[in-house]
């Protein structure tokens, strides 16, 4: 049963995944960089939004390219905070693991878990992080190879999966007044923001600024706590 | 810089973001009250903050407001349900409709 439900929440995320990694290898082909270096990148870098902004702007040269992948992944340095006291205990190769698997969906998925009382340690953000790597490395190398032949109308459903499966592991993390407020916050801190600022410094600006005021409210319970 | 250049300083920096923090707050650091309390709060503002941008980014590219209405019937979904697949199905097939006769 339990693993019958790991596989229903990885699958949305997994398929996605392989299909973007499909988009990103096809889309490399129309910019200068190399089929190798698509690979490397997917292998390497495992960050799609890095990714993807870094085949809009390679015709702009290196120093865009990096800017745009600091600002992109700058939201992981919360993340991988957020983690940092359950990973205390983990030994240093671990860590790097860990660490190295940080992304949206393995987050998401590990957290909105937590959040129901399942993980004791972090088998399923092992397991999550590897099924994701594989499905984008691989998903980038049949995009490399034979990305032309999706058909426009897949792709265009295929980016509104993602937000959707984020909405519903959001609801499932919201379980009190504190996360809720805080979330109520942050996306009207959103909307005001957008107008002024980048979608991606806005991540981590309205982050920041949700989470600092929900100092103030009541203690939230841990995640996995009844 | 050459190709694999670029790539290796993308990599290296996704990298250190991701690593650096565990490797910060570890047992030997005595964390502040208020910074443990905030890492209980950062969880879902996180989340929440990545489910905005990207339903700002998806729907940025539209030409009318309809996806919207998909977006809320999943969130419906998934608020009275708290189910992954089903909330997602409802939201995706709600798409679908609405593409088919709007």
């Amino acid at each position: 049963m339990e693993k019958n439900s790991k596989i229903a929440k990885v699958l949305p995320f997994a398929t996605t995944i392989f299909l973007l990694g499909v988009v990103f290898g096809a889309s490399s082909k129309v910019t200068s960089i190399s089929d190798k270096g698509a690979i490397l990148m997917s292998a390497l870098v495992f960050s799609g939004a890095s990714q993807f902004a870094a085949l809009n702007l390679w015709q702009l040269g290196a120093f865009s390219v990096i800017l745009s992948t600091a600002l992109l992944s700058s939201r992981f340095i919360l993340m991988s905070a957020s983690l940092s006291l359950e990973a205390q205990k983990l030994p240093l190769h671990q860590k790097v693991l860990l660490a190295f698997g940080i992304i949206d969906e393995s987050y998401g998925l590990y957290i909105s878990e937590s959040y129901e009382g399942k993980n004791k340690d972090f088998s399923s953000f092992f397991l999550f992080s590897f099924v994701f790597y594989l499905c984008w490395l691989s998903g980038t190398l049949i995009g490399v190879l034979w990305g032309s032949k999706i058909p426009l109308a897949v792709q265009a459903y295929l980016e509104h999966v993602f937000p959707m499966v984020f909405l519903v592991l959001t609801i499932m993390t919201l379980d009190s007044l504190t996360s809720i407020t805080t979330a109520v916050v942050t996306v009207i801190l959103f909307l005001i923001g957008i107008k002024f600022f980048s979608p991606s410094w806005l991540v981590l600006i309205v982050t920041v600024l949700s989470s600092l005021i929900g100092l103030f409210l009541p203690q939230p319970k841990k995640r996995g706590e009844k | 810089m050459t190709e694999t250049g670029i790539i290796l300083v993308m990599a290296l920096i996704t990298f250190a973001f991701r690593f650096l923090p565990l490797l910060l707050f570890n047992q030997s650091f005595t964390m502040p009250k208020w910074v443990e309390r905030w890492f209980v709060i950062l969880p879902p503002v996180i989340l929440t903050a990545v489910t905005i941008q990207a339903i700002v980014t998806a729907t940025s590219t539209e030409t009318t407001k309809l996806p919207y209405l998909a977006y809320l019937a999943c969130l419906g979904t998934a608020i009275k349900t708290k189910r992954l697949f089903l909330s997602l199905g409802v939201g995706l097939f709600t798409l679908v409709i609405l593409n088919v006769f709007a």
